[in-house]
């Protein structure tokens, strides 16, 4: 009986462990030293980049330069500067200059540090200058940048090839380039600093879900009745296409949103245009019977399999159907409204005659969370 | 198509007397296309009375009985049953053959002649082919046609492709006047065919619409109110012989069934005459053959224009398909023969006394695989057109698509490597191989891509399968149900599973006794062909339709495993009855076998590994990133990361 029901289910159990898997709260790794109090470490000497009033790169390296040639000979208080300067990176925009990075380890005297037998080479000679270069080379790791060829040769002549940063360099060359080109939807290079091209990238990388989507903008200024002038990137794809023309005219659509994807940093507003999701028919084919496999004659094209259900595309979800996709300029709803002009314009005429919800929420500060119910901070805390 | 023949002979026959004794009626008989016979001049009209009543006394009725229908043939290989008459190649009777060998060489010495060459087939040229009536071969004698049979018409197909126009006649004469002769009524016959015969109209078949299955049709036909016209409206595309064709045959959309979600489509056959009103027409810019797309924009149709009966027009396309397949591998035989026929020359040409090309190794290999694989191509073609010619409605869809997909095949790989042999003479543009090369091509793309082709093949004759074998396919893939019957095939599948299959059919007994290896060899391949379509449907279920990687292996293995058995009927037939050359074709026939038995072991390999042991899985994640990136997306080997 066992068997039978295994055999007969068996399937179903491991879609349900997938489903299970799926809606699994992922575990963030939160390393210990998100939570010590960098302030403890070291004297933070108050002048040098405090007193700095125009905060750039440019004066960033003339503070280190101004510190290397103020005492030349001993650099006194060469660590505290340098924890000093990685604390103000940030105010003066550099923290994600390798450059900058390069001109901080080189502050350390060449030689000196170097251990002169196997006893200094194994319990960490010079420990406060050798944490200090670690705290950076984490820092830059944090900031996602990523040591070159040149900063090995720099870190051997100063520590030696035992030591401790050296060691955490090799670490970082290691894992760091193969981290680099990880994500399936990589930031164009160079960054862009426009929202319009932001959001253009935003749309592209929600709505390649389906490969046969297409992007179009639209200028909200070609509508005669638009109040606003702004653009509107919009995505659609063949199947929404088809999905959106074979939409009953009485059943309401909606236009839903603002919802937030952030690219780097950036949090870009996008709408969705959505209609009531289809109730899924349920076929019930035997995967086993293969005395009917009807095959047409012609070979115009090689034949897929016809089911008796329809399998739904990517775009009808369990809650509803996703017709498009949009960011507009403005995020407003007279925006939107030009939006809805501009596909009904695109070659559905009968969008006029559907009506047309807006829900749209004010606040955009929270980010939409899978697990409904639960604050991710309350999340964090359990554990 | 017995019965079809004596209707229409009949109905003739019929027609013929009454205007033979009965004049004054004539008029009332002859519509637009047959010239108005003039009361007053009463002597011409007797002189064509004349000619009517002599074509009829003429007329020698073919008398031609067929044998009851078999059981198709290659779909039964895949249960192990081989029908060992198909082992005795199919032959005319003696007088046919004498016949059909005059007219087919007379034939291509007129289409080798230099008034038959011209750009495209003009008027001219259909009227020379009409002299030799070498327009609507399979038309009844009455009709001034050949009266040909499947096996003869390819035979004059073979001589008509000698012209470097073979496409286009190709497809005037199979698709469209084959259409009139096959499903016209009388009323349609009368006005188009025989104008269409005697070489004063030209036609062209629209049937694709681009890359679509035919439920997804656009092109459409609606009956007006009065019933009497039809109103058509869609695209074309790639109509051959569209811009100098005067009638269009057009299958289109007349009936939609929906049920549910799914969308079914009834097609008819419509008769169009170009000039009607609606019709546009964008060239297609290519060498050698015309094609055009075709747009119809409520072009209205009378409604007696409909060819055969309105809704069943798929039914009528499965039929035309089914020989116009065939006769394309009759078109590359002759195309190859060209390839291989020009390359002997050139290449004894080319070579001199110090220079001994023709002996050395590399040109002996292409030339004599071409040469195998030629004879293949023609046995394969003839067995097939037998099948049809001897055996009351003989289903051969699956050995025609064999033929048409091996022909083609061969033939490109004949026109690359003639390519290769042949070297840097291939480079001027108007060297021989460029028109053939191109043909080769076409063969391969026109209306149904090789590849397409080759998955519905395996899937009919899986399906066929699947039909017999559904119980132990059922049993085998629910084995917790069925654990006895489980445990009993382990033991009596031992020797497929351990590739040593027992040969029981007893093939060598149907064959000379110098074919025994190959007939082995055939043998052992039907075997694994059954072992083998059984563990694909076991694997797969119903879902086996959408594996194409595993459906084409398979359809390599059926196609050689028929064109062994079409290699092995014709050498021994012409061993047996001392044919000239015939142990050289004994030769032929048995290196097939060699060759073709590697190609199935390694093909029942790679299905038996499965898609995570062979390429295919790898192949269909990295044709997903492909389409994801939408570009090739690895970096350059050059690139740096740090």
């Amino acid at each position: 009986m066992f068997l039978r029901s295994l055999a007969k289910y068996g399937s179903f159990f491991c879609k349900s462990q997938y489903s299970i898997e799926r809606n699994f709260i992922r575990h963030v790794q939160v390393s210990q030293r998100k939570f010590n109090d960098k302030s403890e470490k070291a004297i933070v000497r108050k002048d040098s980049f405090d007193s700095v009033s125009d905060k750039n790169r440019q004066t960033y390296l003339d503070t280190i330069k101004m510190f290397i040639n103020q005492d030349h000979i001993y650099r006194r208080g060469h660590v505290e500067f340098i924890y000093s300067a990685l604390k103000n990176m940030e105010e003066f925009g550099v923290s994600k200059d390798l450059e900058v990075y390069k001109a901080l380890i080189d502050i350390l005297p060449k030689g000196k540090f170097l251990p002169q037998n196997m006893i200094q080479a194994e319990f960490m000679h010079y420990p406060k200058q050798q944490q200090c270069i670690i705290d950076l080379l984490e820092q830059m790791e944090e900031n996602g940048v990523m040591p070159d060829i040149e900063m090995e040769p720099q870190l051997l002549n100063i520590f030696g090839k035992r030591g401790y940063p050296l060691r955490r360099y090799w670490r970082m060359m290691y894992w760091m380039p193969k981290f680099k080109n990880l994500s399936p939807w990589p930031v164009p290079d160079p960054f862009p600093t426009d929202t319009f091209d932001l959001a253009k990238y935003a749309i592209e990388r929600i709505t390649s879900v389906d490969v046969n989507s297409v992007v179009t903008v639209y200028q909200s200024s070609d509508i005669p009745e638009s109040i606003d002038d702004t653009w509107i990137v919009s995505a659609q794809s063949k199947t929404q296409q088809t999905l959106l023309s074979e939409h009953e005219l009485d059943k309401p659509i909606y236009v839903e949103g603002p919802f937030t994807v952030w690219i780097r940093g950036n949090p870009i507003n996008y709408f969705v245009l959505r209609g009531e999701p289809k109730p899924l028919i349920e076929g019930d084919s035997d995967p086993d019977d293969v005395s009917k496999l009807r095959p047409s004659l012609f070979g115009l094209r090689p034949p897929v399999t016809k089911f008796l259900k329809v399998i739904p595309s990517v775009h009808e979800q369990e809650d509803a159907v996703i017709f498009s996709v949009c960011a507009t300029g403005t995020s407003s709803k007279d925006s939107l409204l030009s939006w809805i002009r501009h596909l009904e314009k695109d070659g559905y005429p009968n969008l006029g005659k559907i009506p047309v919800v807006f829900k749209l929420r004010s606040g955009t500060k929270e980010v939409i969370n899978p697990d409904e119910g639960k604050d991710p901070k309350d999340q964090l805390d359990d554990k | 198509m017995l019965m079809k023949y004596s209707f229409i002979n009949q109905s003739l026959l019929k027609r013929a007397s009454i205007n033979f004794f009965n004049t004054p009626s004539l008029a009332s008989f002859s519509h637009d296309a047959v010239p108005a016979v003039k009361k007053e001049n009463n002597d011409e009209s007797y002189q064509k009375e004349l000619k009517v009543f002599q074509t009829f006394t003429n007329v020698t009725r073919k008398t031609r009985v067929k044998k009851p229908q078999k059981p198709p043939f290659v779909k039964n290989l895949l249960l192990s049953e081989f029908d060992k008459d198909i082992l005795s190649y199919p032959e005319l009777n003696k007088e046919d053959t004498k016949n059909l060998e005059e007219n087919a060489k007379l034939l291509k010495n007129v289409m080798k002649q230099s008034h038959m060459s011209s750009p495209s087939l003009s008027k001219s040229l259909r009227q020379n082919l009409s002299d030799y009536k070498a327009i609507g071969l399979q038309a009844p004698n009455l009709m001034d046609g050949l009266n040909c049979n499947v096996s003869e018409s390819c035979r004059i197909i073979e001589s008509l492709s000698e012209n470097d126009l073979r496409c286009s006649i190709f497809n005037n004469e199979q698709y469209g006047v084959q259409t009139l002769v096959k499903f016209a009524d009388d009323k349609l016959k009368t006005k188009y065919l025989t104008r269409l015969m005697n070489g004063e109209l030209l036609s062209a078949t629209c049937i694709s619409e681009g890359p679509c299955f035919v439920d997804t049709l656009k092109t459409n036909a609606k009956l007006s109110l009065d019933g009497k016209t039809w109103i058509l409206n869609g695209e074309k595309v790639f109509v051959v012989n569209a811009k100098s064709a005067d009638v269009l045959i057009v299958f289109a959309v007349s009936k939609v069934i929906t049920k549910d979600v799914h969308r079914d489509v009834k097609l008819t056959a419509f008769l169009v005459e170009k000039n009607s009103p609606g019709i546009s027409i964008n060239e297609i810019d290519t060498k050698g053959i015309e094609m055009a797309n075709v747009i119809f924009t409520d072009t209205p149709i009378p409604a007696e224009n409909v060819i055969g009966k309105v809704n069943e027009g798929q039914k009528l396309l499965e039929m035309l398909i089914t020989e116009q397949r065939l006769s394309v591998s009759a078109v590359c035989a002759t195309t190859t023969r060209t390839i291989l026929n020009n390359m002997i020359n050139e290449i004894s040409r080319n070579s001199n006394n110090v220079n001994r090309l023709h002996e050395t190794d590399n040109i002996r290999e292409n030339m004599g695989k071409m040469a195998i694989s030629l004879y293949a191509m023609e046995s394969a073609t003839y067995l097939t057109a037998g099948l049809l010619d001897d055996y009351t409605d003989q289903d051969v869809q699956v050995e025609a698509i064999i033929s048409k997909v091996f022909a083609s095949q061969v033939t490109t790989k004949s026109a690359l490597s003639a390519l290769d042999l042949l070297g840097l003479s291939t480079l001027s543009e108007s060297h021989w191989l460029h028109p053939l090369l191109r043909d080769a091509q076409r063969f391969k793309t026109l209306h149904e891509p090789d590849e397409g082709l080759k998955i519905v093949l395996a899937l009919l004759c899986l399906e066929h399968a699947g039909k017999q074998r559904n119980d132990v396919i059922n049993r085998l893939r629910n084995p917790f149900f069925h654990i006895n019957f489980n445990w009993r095939r382990m033991w009596t599948q031992r020797r497929n599973n351990a590739d040593n299959p027992k040969l029981d059919l007893e093939l060598p007994d149907h064959l000379h006794l110098s074919l025994e290896g190959s007939a082995q060899k055939l043998e052992y391949c039907v075997k694994r062909l059954e072992y083998i379509a059984e563990i694909m449907l076991v694997r797969y279920g119903v879902e086996v339709v959408n594996y194409h990687m595993e459906l084409k292996r398979l359809a390599d293995i059926i196609i050689d495993v028929y064109l062994m058995t079409a290699c092995l009927g014709r050498a021994s037939r012409s061993y047996c009855i001392g044919l000239q050359f015939a142990e050289t074709e004994m030769l032929m026939a048995a290196s097939f076998c060699k060759s073709a038995l590697t190609r199935v072991k390694y093909n029942v390999e790679q299905i038996n590994l499965g898609q995570y042991f062979t390429s295919d899985e790898d192949c269909r994640v990295i044709s997903k990133k492909l389409f994801q990136y939408k570009e090739y997306f690895p970096k350059h080997p050059l690139t740096r990361n740090f």
